[in-house]
């Protein structure tokens, strides 16, 4: 942040400039100095001077005479453009909705209650209902003309940038704004849970539900809050409700499988159910979750790391649900004990993978008889596996003890060593490969 | 018996199933391997079926070089022709572009996935390796039929693909595939169906065995049943389930074998 030293620098830096005819840098420095003290008179003064249209001109000389209406050579600047220049059109701001006029700094329109500025989500800064960003910080805001879906966007803007009160006020609008949408009534019960209101989540579920009582979402939804509130009886009934109506919906079905979770009653029903809530919706973060809680508790492991796997491939790392996937992910996957993964077995192992084809090899050319193998054919299988240990060594064993006793503690570490190892390793073994296949 | 089994493998190779999609996501940018096997086969089918009959000289030798180069059971046993060499050079050649198709379109779906688990060096260590475990199966398997007397040649990358696809298995049985199912090979339903992993590769597993009996079966009468390698599919699924052990990373083994014990 500069201070008004600095402010008073870039003063006269712009001033020089202005002197010396270099108007570009001048109104850029300038310009800067507006930004920061918006009340300078000299800066608006001089701005005057150099910017290139009559417009511009006049705004800035009027803004001389707002911060000092006696400021003499603004007055006489602005006289003499008012001379040249057409008189500016009708500057007062009127309703989008009913036309009438309203006052520049009102948020509703005094006729018809149309919103006429919100405030950014971002930045706070209050904005034209009708821009899409705002002018200050780039914010999306949206489309008034999507109505109440433009409301309720903003609500959910309001609440990640923890800005709760405005949030009500948006959720507000768009409920008022489109009273028997179910579906805008359903964002804004969601909304509303979001904010911690679940008391007005609930009468706005209802609200929808009345709207619209063939839509089994809703009622998952409702059963899902009243399930939040212990209210386990009506949970049921609605979730019951919800399945008669669509047994084929995911978020229903998630919720009953939920609700049998936190009811300690888990049976294969409740696997069925996040299952087949899975199978019609694959991406459903929340029931992989659950789903690999439940076989992570029946230490069904492998299945239980599949789920918390899907779960972290749909989510960000940053995000909350993200977050929770990667810390169950990981408590599962803790990594394995060095002994286990850098010793003799796992190395023989990697060898044995390596060694598969040449030794068939071998046995195809001794036509499929293993005493037919040839002293020169086994010679180069003892040289595939010399080859063998080196490309493993160099790449998934560089702890494993033969190597720690020649290269020390740390092993295969950095890439020259893993070349030095593994190139040898590469080449023996394709040149026995390449001579078994010869026929040697 | 045999008029049962007959039926079935008829009944079953009414229906082609073509998998389309899964519910696994890759980590992995692009699947080099995969791409690389699947170029090279279609390369050599390419210079094999269109631009070497094109160039002037003796067809004779074509077909005789191109012979050369597919797994003759016999040859193998006598210690005659390339040897072990044509397993790899006969898991590159196709009989024909559906042929071709119908392995690249498998190996597309399934090696992706497995290339994902094992990297792309790894993945192609195990395609090698599926493609002569099939191919000392089916040699075995063929010379073990008494009319052929293992004369008939194999090509096709069909075991190794069966090696994959049975790799997959055992990775992911759980997985559902969303498959089209094509009656007489080409009329396609008109909707996909939720095939889990298993039963997909059950069917195929099925069809090679009835195949591979009735093989046998008609041998004895003097007949040939069927020239699909049977026996280098059923080599590809043993390869497939077996070698992978030899290649996954041992976390994912650790945790499998965990499981697997609890439950």
């Amino acid at each position: 942040m500069l201070n008004s030293i600095e402010v008073t620098e870039l003063l006269q830096r712009g001033i020089a400039a202005a002197k010396n005819e270099q108007t570009q840098d001048a109104r850029q420095i300038l310009l800067k100095v507006t930004e920061l003290d918006e009340e300078n008179e000299q800066a608006w003064l001089w701005l005057s001077g150099v910017v290139e249209s009559f417009e511009d001109r006049r705004i800035c000389l009027e803004n001389v005479l707002t911060i000092n209406p006696h400021n003499g050579p603004a007055q006489s600047g602005l006289h003499w453009l008012n001379q040249r220049l057409p008189p500016p059109p009708d500057t007062q701001e009127r309703c989008l909705r009913c036309q009438a006029v309203v006052p520049l700094s009102g948020m509703i329109c005094p006729e018809c209650g149309q919103l006429l500025i919100v405030a950014c989500p971002a930045c706070g800064e209050y904005v034209d209902v009708q821009d899409t960003s705002c002018y200050k910080c780039g914010q999306a805001i949206g489309n008034l003309a999507d109505g109440a879906r433009y409301h309720v966007a903003l609500a959910q803007e309001y609440i990640k940038h923890n800005r709760g009160s405005l949030a009500q006020e948006a959720a507000a609008r768009a409920t008022a704004e489109a009273p028997n949408d179910s579906q805008i009534l359903k964002d804004v019960a969601t909304l509303h849970q979001e904010m911690g209101n679940s008391d007005m989540a609930i009468a706005v579920y209802k609200r929808a539900i009345e709207n619209d009582p063939e839509n089994a979402v809703l009622y998952a939804h409702l059963g899902a809050m009243y399930h939040r509130r212990e209210m386990r009886a009506d949970a049921r009934a609605m979730y019951e409700r919800a399945t008669e109506i669509a047994a084929d919906t995911p978020a229903v079905l998630f919720e009953m499988a939920r609700l049998h979770v936190e009811q300690d009653h888990v049976t294969q029903e409740t696997l069925r159910l996040l299952k087949q809530t899975i199978r019609l919706d694959p991406k459903h973060v929340q029931a992989h979750l659950l789903l690999g809680d439940l076989y992570f508790e029946h230490k069904q492991g492998s299945r239980a790391l599949d789920h918390y796997e899907r779960a972290c491939e749909l989510t960000t790392p940053d995000s909350l649900i993200g977050r929770q996937a990667r810390r169950k992910r990981d408590k599962w996957r803790s990594p394995l004990p060095d002994g286990q993964v850098q010793g003799w077995g796992e190395t023989l192992r990697r060898v044995c993978g390596m060694m598969l084809i040449p030794a068939l090899a071998a046995l195809t050319n001794a036509g499929m008889i293993p005493w037919k193998i040839s002293l020169v054919a086994w010679g180069a299988l003892a040289m595939a596996g010399a080859g063998a240990y080196l490309c493993v060594c160099a790449t998934d064993v560089p702890r494993n003890p033969l190597i720690r006793l020649v290269f020390g503690p740390s092993g295969l570490k950095g890439l020259a060593r893993q070349a030095l190892v593994g190139i040898p390793g590469v080449l023996l073994w394709a040149v026995a490969f390449g001579l078994i296949l010869r026929k040697v | 018996m045999i008029f049962l089994i007959l039926v079935l493998d008829r009944l079953m190779s009414l229906f082609l199933l073509l998998p389309l999609k899964d519910d696994r996501g890759r980590h992995r940018s692009f699947p080099y391997m995969t791409f690389g096997i699947l170029m090279t086969n279609t390369i050599i089918y390419a210079v094999i079926h269109t631009l070497l009959p094109r160039l002037p000289g003796d067809p004779e030798a074509l077909f005789n070089l191109t012979r050369q180069m597919m797994l003759v059971p016999a040859d193998v046993i006598n210690g005659e022709g390339l040897g072990a060499l044509s397993m790899i050079t006969s898991a590159f050649l196709h009989a024909d572009w559906m042929h071709l198709a119908g392995n690249m379109f498998f190996l597309y779906f399934f090696g992706r996935k497995l290339e994902d688990v094992l990297g792309p060096t790894k993945f192609g260590l195990f395609y090698l390796t599926c493609v002569f475990v099939s191919s000392t199966v089916s040699v075995i398997g063929r010379i073990a039929l008494p009319v052929t007397q293992g004369l008939i040649p194999g090509l096709g990358a069909s075991g190794a693909v069966m090696g994959v696809m049975a790799a997959y298995l055992f990775l992911y049985q759980d997985q559902r595939i969303r498959t089209l199912v094509m009656i007489f090979g080409f009329i396609p339903l008109p909707f996909t169906l939720p095939i889990p992993a298993w039963v997909f590769i059950l069917y195929t597993v099925v069809g090679d065995f009835t195949r591979g009996w009735l093989q046998q079966q008609f041998q004895e009468y003097g007949y040939i049943y069927s020239l699909v390698g049977s026996f280098a599919h059923l080599g590809g699924l043993m390869a497939g389930l077996t070698c992978l052990y030899f290649f996954l990373p041992r976390e994912l083994l650790h945790y499998r074998h965990r499981s697997g014990a609890a439950r």
